[in-house]
C-alpha cells in the first residue's frame, strides 16, 4: 500500500526521519512509537502534506511527487484534534465536506446518510454538533474522513479521551467500516491494546528509524515462560505445595508467577491446588502483550 | 483507620447532578475509579481535595474535613485531568514555584523539583517552556508537580491521558512503587488494560451512583446468578470430548461446547465457587493434562460491561 | 501562632509570587497599549514644543531662563495646570482604572482560567495568602507603571518652561504620584475582589466603573466612592502648595437645606479609608476564594 525508500527528512538541524524505508501491505496497519519519534512526519509525508528532503514514496502505486492531487481523492484522514464546526448539524457537515471533494449535491447527501447508517447514528445526525458527546463527535470525524470513499485512511488517536464504552465502540466502528468497504486503515495510537484489537499489521517508529514490523497475530502467540496462576483460599499452603514440587512461585502483579519448565508444570499446579484444597481461578502460560514488544524495541 | 471516608455523600452543581449518596473507603494502596465520561468521578476527587463541599453528607480526609482544613493539604497531591499550567514557565520553573508554596526555601525547592523531574524522565527537557512540551511530558510534569513534596495521599484523574506508551509505563511503575510505600493512590482512567495491570481494587461508579466497590474479583463472585464461561484447553486434543462429558456430569456445569480449532472446552457454570474448588480434583482424578484454565469473564473489561451496562439488574 | 507561621511562610511565598506575576504583568502587550495611550497626549505636547518653542520670551535669573507666555504670566504656571489636567484626567481617572480591571483580572481570573487556581488551593496555604502577595504585586506594578508615566508626562510638558519650569513646579508632581498610589492600593483591592467572585472581571469592572465612580461620584452620596478621596486628596493637596482652588472646583461639595456644604475628606482620614478599601476588599476576596467550588 506505501512504500517508502530511504526517506531523509530534515527540519532545519532536526532530522525527523533517517534513512527511513518500509513497504506497508494492505490491510489495517498500526503504528507506534514516542512522540517526536517520526511518526507523524512520516504520516504528513505519506498524506502529500509536506516533501521529503530526498528518497522516494509511493502511496497505492502512484508517486507522490508527481501526482499529489490525484492521490488526495484516495486518502482520507481523521485528525486528532477538535476540527468540527459546532454550529452545524452532523448530516450538514458531512454532505458540505462531501461537496467540497467535488461530490454532487445528490451523491453527498446519500453518501453521508449511508456511512452514518453504518456509524449507528440515529436522531443525533440531526442534531447540533456541539450537543454531541465525544465518542460521537469522534464518529463524525471518522466519518468526516470516509466521506469520498478514499482507499486509504489515516486514523490519529480515534480512541483518545474516549470512555471505555464509546472507546469499544469505536473500535468495533472502525473494523466493520472497513471490512464493508475494503478500506486500507493507518492508525496511529497510543493506547497499546487498540492495535491489538484492530490491526493485522503493525509497525514501530523511533528515531526517525523503522524499528519493527511483524504481523499482529503472529506476534500476540509468542509465549513466555511464565505461567500466571491465580488461587482462591490460602495462597500459603498453594505456595508450600507447589515448592514440594520443588517450583518457586512468584507474586507478580496480580496472582502468582510460576515459571514454565515443560507441560509437567501444569500437572503439578493442578496437583498442588488438590493439596490444598484451593480453587484454581485461572492457570494460563502468558503470551507476549504489545507492550512487553513496544517496550522491548522502543526503550 | 481509612485515610478516606466519604459518607452519603452528595453533590450538585446548581440543577446538576454531580454525585448521589456515595459512601466509601479507601484504604492504602492503589484504587482504581471507574466509569464513562460524567459518571461523577472528577466530582468526587474533587471533594477529596477539598475543592468542593458536598451538598449532603460528609467527607473526611485523614480525620479531618478536608474543604476547612487546609493544613493537611501539604499531604495530598494532585494530578489533574486538565492542563493547569504557566506556559512561559519551564518544568522546572513550575514545580519549584509550586514547591514554595509548600514552603521550601529556593534551593530546597530547585533541588526537591530537579531530582523528582529527573526520576521522571524529565532531565533534559526540565529546562524548556511548557509551552513546547508534548503531551507526555506535561503529564510527567503534573506527576512531578504532585508528588515532589512526599504526599500520603495521591489523587489521579487520568494521568495516563496522551501519554506514549513508555511514559504509561514509567508512571505505571512510579505509581505501584509508591503504593508499596504505604500511599494512598486513587487513579481514574479510561483504559481498563492500564487499571488492570495496576490494581485489583476499583470503584465503579455511573451516573454519580456508586454501583460497586472493593477487590473486581470478589465483586465478580457476588454477581454469581449470571453465568460464567470458563476456557480449560487439555494438552491432548482426543481428551476434550472425555472431559466435556465428564464435567456435564456435575449439576453445576450448565452447559459445555468443545472448540476443536482452539482446542480448548467452554464450560459455563453459575456455581463458580464450586467449579474453580472440584474441577483440580476432577482433572487429577481422570489424569487429565490441561493447559489452560481461565474465563474472560473475569476481565476487567467484561466485568465493567456488566455492570456499567447494567446487566447485572437483569 | 497561626500569625507568626504565615508571617514566617512569607519570605517563601511572596518572592516567587511578586517574580511571576510582575513578569506576566509586565510582559503583556495590552498593558504597554495603555501605556502608549496614556502617555500620546503629552507627546503631541512635544511636537507642539518644537513647533512653537522659538516664539517664548525669557529673562535670565542666576544663569537660568525663566520662561513667560505672550501676555507676560509665567509660563510653567500655565503649563502647570496643562499637567494636572491631563495627568488627572488620563492617567488617574482613565487609563487607571482601565489598568487595575486588567491587572487584577491578569492576576486572579486568568489563574481561574488555567485552573492554576485548582492546584493553588490544594497547597498549604490559606486564601487570603493566595490571593494578598498577588494584590501586592499588582499595587507595586501598577503604582509603578503609574509614577513613571506621570513624570515622563511631567518632564515632557514642563520642559516648555525650561529647567527652572520643572524644578519650581515639582510639588505638583509629587501630589499626582500620591495619588496614583492610593488610586492603585483602593482600585486594585475593589476589582480584585470582582475577580475573586465573578467570572467576567473586565464587564463587570467596567460596569462598576460607569456606574459607582462616574455616576454617583459628584453627588449628595459621593462618599460611598473612591474618586471622591482621590479628589479630596488633590483638593487638599493644590490647597497646601498654595493654589487658589475651591472645594466646588472639584465636585465637593453637597446641597443642605439649599445651601452648598464642603464635604471634602481630610487628606489623612481620606488615605485611611483608601488603605481600608484595599485591605478589606482582599480580605473579603480571601473569603470568596476560600469558599469557592470548583
Amino acid at each position: 500500500m506505501i512504500e517508502a525508500r530511504n526517506v531523509i527528512k530534515k527540519y532545519g538541524a532536526v532530522t525527523a526521519l533517517d534513512d527511513f524505508t518500509v513497504d506497508i501491505p494492505e490491510g489495517k496497519i498500526g503504528i507506534l512509537g514516542p512522540n517526536g519519534a517520526g511518526k507523524s512526519t512520516f504520516v504528513k509525508i505519506a498524506l502529500g502534506l509536506i516533501r521529503t528532503t530526498s528518497g522516494s514514496i509511493t502511496v497505492l502505486g502512484e508517486d507522490l511527487d508527481r501526482n499529489t492531487v490525484d492521490i488526495r481523492r484516495k486518502i482520507g484522514y481523521m485528525p486528532e484534534h477538535d476540527c468540527i464546526p459546532n454550529s452545524m448539524t452532523g448530516v450538514e457537515f458531512l454532505i458540505e465536506m462531501g461537496l467540497v471533494t467535488g461530490m454532487s449535491l445528490q451523491s453527498a447527501t446519500q453518501r453521508t446518510h449511508e456511512i452514518l447508517g453504518h456509524l449507528m447514528m440515529g436522531e443525533e445526525k440531526y442534531r447540533k454538533i456541539e450537543e454531541y458527546s465525544g465518542g460521537m463527535r469522534q464518529k463524525i470525524k471518522l466519518a468526516q474522513g470516509l466521506i469520498h470513499g478514499p482507499e486509504v485512511i489515516f486514523l490519529d488517536e480515534p480512541t483518545s479521551g474516549l470512555d471505555p464504552k464509546a472507546r469499544q465502540e469505536m473500535l468495533e466502528t472502525i473494523n466493520g467500516l472497513t471490512e464493508v468497504s475494503g478500506t486500507n486503515v493507518l492508525l496511529s495510537t497510543h493506547i497499546l491494546q487498540d492495535v491489538e484489537t484492530v490491526c493485522d499489521h503493525v509497525i514501530i517508529v523511533n528515531n526517525g528509524k523503522l524499528q519493527m514490523q511483524e504481523n499482529v497475530k503472529k506476534l500476540m502467540q509468542r509465549q513466555t515462560d511464565v505461567i500466571q496462576v491465580r488461587i482462591g483460599g490460602s495462597t500459603e499452603d498453594f505456595v508450600k505445595q507447589l515448592k514440594k514440587s520443588g517450583i518457586t512461585a512468584t507474586s507478580g502483579g496480580r496472582g502468582l508467577h510460576v515459571p514454565y519448565v515443560n507441560d509437567k508444570t501444569f500437572e503439578q499446579i493442578v496437583d498442588s491446588a488438590v493439596k490444598s484444597n484451593c480453587q484454581l481461578y485461572e492457570m494460563e502460560r502468558t503470551t507476549v502483550t504489545m507492550d512487553n514488544v513496544y517496550l522491548e524495541v522502543v526503550d | 483507620m481509612s485515610e478516606i471516608i466519604l459518607n452519603q455523600v452528595t453533590k450538585n452543581y446548581g440543577k446538576v447532578q454531580g454525585i448521589s449518596e456515595i459512601s466509601i473507603n479507601v484504604d492504602p494502596g492503589l484504587t482504581g475509579i471507574l466509569g464513562p465520561n460524567g459518571a461523577g468521578k472528577s466530582t468526587m476527587m474533587k471533594m477529596i481535595l477539598g475543592l468542593a463541599r458536598p451538598s449532603m453528607g460528609t467527607v473526611t480526609v485523614m480525620g479531618k474535613d478536608p474543604f476547612t482544613d487546609w493544613e493537611q493539604r501539604n499531604k495530598i497531591g494532585f494530578v489533574p485531568e486538565f492542563d493547569c499550567f504557566y506556559e512561559h514557565m519551564s518544568g522546572l520553573d513550575y514545580v519549584s514555584y509550586f514547591l514554595r508554596m509548600h514552603n521550601y526555601e529556593k534551593q530546597e525547592a530547585e533541588e526537591m523539583a530537579r531530582a523528582s523531574l529527573s526520576e521522571l524522565g524529565l532531565e533534559d527537557s526540565m529546562e524548556r517552556k511548557i509551552r513546547t512540551y508534548s503531551k507526555g511530558m506535561r503529564q510527567k510534569t503534573k506527576v512531578a508537580r504532585a508528588t515532589v513534596f512526599d504526599p500520603e495521599i495521591l489523587i489521579m484523574d487520568e494521568p495516563f491521558q496522551g501519554a506514549d506508551p513508555s511514559t504509561r509505563h514509567l508512571l505505571m511503575n512510579k505509581m505501584k512503587e509508591w503504593s508499596e510505600k504505604g500511599k494512598t493512590i486513587m487513579i481514574s482512567s479510561h483504559i481498563l488494560h492500564d487499571v488492570e495491570n495496576l490494581t485489583d481494587r476499583i470503584i465503579l461508579i455511573n451516573n454519580g451512583r456508586m454501583l460497586a466497590s472493593g477487590d473486581r474479583h470478589e465483586i465478580r463472585k457476588l454477581m454469581d446468578h449470571i453465568p460464567r464461561q470458563i476456557k480449560v484447553s487439555p494438552i491432548d486434543k482426543a481428551n476434550l470430548r472425555i472431559l466435556a462429558k465428564r464435567m456435564l456430569d456435575e449439576e453445576w456445569v450448565r452447559a459445555a461446547r468443545v472448540d476443536e480449532e482452539q482446542g480448548e472446552i467452554l464450560l459455563e457454570t453459575d456455581r463458580a465457587e464450586t467449579f474453580y474448588l472440584e474441577l483440580p480434583k476432577i482433572l487429577q482424578k481422570e489424569k487429565i493434562a490441561v493447559t489452560k484454565i481461565n474465563s474472560d469473564d473475569d476481565s476487567l473489561d467484561s466485568l465493567y460491561d456488566k455492570i456499567v451496562g447494567g446487566s447485572q439488574w437483569k | 501562632m497561626e500569625i507568626s507561621n504565615v508571617f514566617n511562610r512569607s519570605k517563601n511565598l511572596f518572592p516567587p509570587i511578586l517574580k511571576d506575576c510582575s513578569q506576566r504583568l509586565l510582559v503583556n502587550p495590552l498593558t504597554w497599549v495603555l501605556v502608549v495611550i496614556m502617555l500620546l497626549p503629552c507627546f503631541l505636547g512635544l511636537w507642539f514644543y518644537y513647533e512653537f518653542s522659538d516664539e517664548r520670551q525669557f529673562e535670565e535669573v542666576d544663569g537660568e531662563k525663566v520662561y513667560y507666555d505672550n501676555n507676560g504670566g509665567l509660563l510653567h504656571v500655565e503649563l502647570r495646570e496643562a499637567f494636572l489636567n491631563l495627568s488627572s484626567l488620563f492617567i488617574v481617572k482613565f487609563i487607571g482604572v482601565l489598568l487595575a480591571i486588567m491587572f487584577s483580572s491578569e492576576l486572579i481570573n486568568e489563574e481561574f482560567n488555567r485552573k492554576t487556581m485548582q492546584i493553588l488551593r490544594t497547597t498549604p496555604i490559606m486564601s487570603l495568602e493566595i490571593i494578598f502577595y498577588r494584590y501586592v504585586t499588582g499595587v507595586l506594578c501598577m503604582f509603578g507603571i503609574l509614577a513613571s508615566s506621570s513624570i515622563i508626562m511631567y518632564i515632557v510638558i514642563m520642559l516648555g518652561s525650561g529647567i527652572h519650569g520643572i524644578i519650581e513646579e515639582l510639588e505638583i508632581l509629587w501630589l499626582v504620584i500620591k495619588i496614583v498610589l492610593f488610586e492603585s492600593i483602593a482600585f486594585l483591592g475593589i476589582f480584585c475582589l470582582i475577580s475573586a467572585y465573578f467570572e467576567r472581571p473586565f464587564l463587570l469592572g467596567i460596569v462598576y466603573w460607569i456606574i459607582w465612580e462616574m455616576i454617583v461620584s459628584g453627588t449628595q452620596y459621593q462618599q460611598i466612592t473612591v474618586s471622591h478621596y482621590l479628589e479630596s486628596i488633590l483638593f487638599d493637596g493644590l490647597k497646601d502648595i498654595g493654589w487658589s482652588v475651591t472645594a466646588e472646583d472639584y465636585g465637593l461639595t453637597k446641597i443642605v437645606n439649599n445651601e452648598v456644604v464642603n464635604i471634602a475628606t481630610e487628606p489623612i482620614t481620606a488615605m485611611l479609608v483608601m488603605i481600608g478599601i484595599g485591605l478589606g476588599t482582599v480580605v473579603w476576596g480571601a473569603r470568596g476564594l476560600g469558599n469557592r467550588q470548583f
